[in-house]
């Protein structure tokens, strides 16, 4: 079983930021996303955007790090909020620090 | 070129000039095209994936043919029309108009045909925000919408559930409703509906990249035209504004809590703030996300604001408005060169008054540019 860590960055209120005191974060069992939404995480694990265009284009638009251990190695990207599927966005909580 | 009469309010799509149909019947594609190319040729996706990736990037490449177009027009428009006709086409104001996502991610969702009256009060609340934000553009500045030719303003409302944000894809304004603890309903701050249209004016004058140096001044812009515009709507002076931005969007939860804004520009490393930020340029790191090195300049507003007296948006707000607008796109340009930009124009607007000259400069020495 593969764990998907997810935490959610930036948005108006700067979500994550080293000062901020709110966070979004969770994490889902690849296995248990539905075949599309896996399909679409290994994807961009296998050819994350370049790192200059891994951010949201988007102002103030959400950015997720989505972190898992393939082959032995932890693995981290960061991709804009419409590169992630919905089933892992949903397994973010927002909460406060 | 014919431009048609501002309606009393926005008109359903529709009736909608052929360019803002297509606005209106685009969804959001913010991925950029390569990757989605990428993934259309990716073998190992499903067919039905690779397809719909196909489909997202040949929309992305039109919308950013249009978008790309529409500003080549417009500057083009302003070099070749005689004058009389320039300032015909820049007395039309903003068609202003508000979609429902109905708590759904697809932009722009159903429109309102007459958000003026709506029952919802978002919709309301948010077509008389943008439309008043336009009239602070135009009687602050002499400016017609965003690009200065009465572009048409977009805002979608209710996006997705519980939606802890709100942002500008480029094209349109888009609000969550937010969770009800830590925040309430994006649209209650009007700082942060101007806050959104900001990014709008900065990409279609100075073109602020979104990282770094740059991506601090696109970010602080906007809280700082954010701050004027709540200020304006008030009536209030820089001694009688509060300077916080978000304060009508903390829910209960953040409240308890004592936070009670996102942002302060009078004071942004504050315990108050959910978001605290750096205040000096010492504190400035490559990578930083622009919602924290946006803490540098928005000190820097807030002291030559508060040196300078009056209304923020007469003077000062005159000098940050021209060192956005008056000078070619500087998509990675420094917090220094921001900073002289608005010296040299503190000497060149006032010159009668070194006051003013002296006010701006303290202000960035004192943030260490
Ligand atoms: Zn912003």
């Amino acid at each position: 079983m593969t764990m998907l860590h997810v935490e959610r960055l930036g948005g108006l209120a700067g979500f994550g930021g080293p000062r901020a005191r709110i966070r979004s974060c969770g994490c889902i069992e690849l296995a248990d996303l539905p075949d599309a939404a896996r399909a679409s995480v290994e994807a961009l694990f296998r050819k994350p955007p370049p790192k200059r265009r891994s951010a949201s284009t988007a102002a103030d638009g959400f950015r997720y790090r989505l972190r898992c251990e393939i082959d032995g190695e932890e693995r981290s990207i960061e991709v804009a909020e419409t590169a992630v599927p919905a089933a892992v966005s949903a397994c973010v909580h927002d909460e406060l620090i | 070129m014919s431009r048609p009469s501002r309606p009393e309010t926005a008109p359903c799509a529709a009736r909608l000039a052929p360019h803002r149909r297509h606005a209106a019947g685009c969804g959001c594609f913010i991925i950029p095209t390569r990757v989605l190319d990428r993934f259309a040729q990716d073998e190992q996706l499903p067919e039905a994936q690779r397809k719909s990736f196909a489909d997202a990037a040949s929309i992305e490449t039109e919308w950013r043919k249009v978008r790309s177009a529409s500003q080549q027009l417009m500057r083009m428009a302003h070099s070749v029309l005689p004058t009389g006709m320039t300032a015909l086409a820049a007395a039309a104001p903003p068609v202003v108009s508000v979609f429902d996502c109905r708590h759904g991610m697809a932009l722009p969702g159903t429109p309102f045909c007459d958000p003026a009256h709506a029952t919802d009060e978002t919709a309301r609340r948010t077509f008389a925000e943008t439309t008043a934000m336009a009239e602070f553009l135009r009687l602050a500045f002499n400016r017609n919408s965003l690009d200065d030719a009465g572009m048409g303003l977009l805002s979608s409302i209710h996006f997705s559930v519980g939606y802890n944000n709100a942002f500008w894809n480029g094209l349109q304004m888009t609000y969550g409703d937010g969770d009800g603890n830590i925040f309430i309903d994006f649209t209650r701050s009007n700082d942060v509906i101007a806050h959104e249209l900001t990014h709008g004016l900065t990409e279609y004058t100075a073109g602020f990249a979104y990282r770094n140096q740059a991506g601090g001044l696109n970010e602080s812009v906007s809280d700082v035209f954010g701050s004027m515009f709540r200020q304006w709507r008030a009536g209030q002076s820089v001694q009688q504004a509060d300077w916080l931005i978000g304060r009508d969007i903390m829910g209960p939860g953040a409240l308890a809590r004592g936070y009670t804004c996102l942002r302060d520009l009078a004071n942004p490393g504050a315990e108050h703030c959910l978001s605290p930020q750096p205040a000096h340029f010492d504190q400035y790191r490559n990578g930083m996300d622009p919602h924290d090195s946006s803490g540098i300049p928005n000190q820097a507003f807030y002291r030559a604001a508060m040196a300078i007296g009056g209304r923020s948006w007469e003077k000062t707000g005159r000098i940050w408005y021209h060192a956005l607008t008056g000078y070619r796109p500087s998509p990675n340009l420094s917090m220094r060169s921001f900073a002289n930009r608005t010296r040299s124009l503190a000497r060149q607007i006032f010159g009668s008054e070194p006051s003013i000259r002296r006010a701006v400069d303290q202000a960035w020495l004192a943030v260490g540019l």
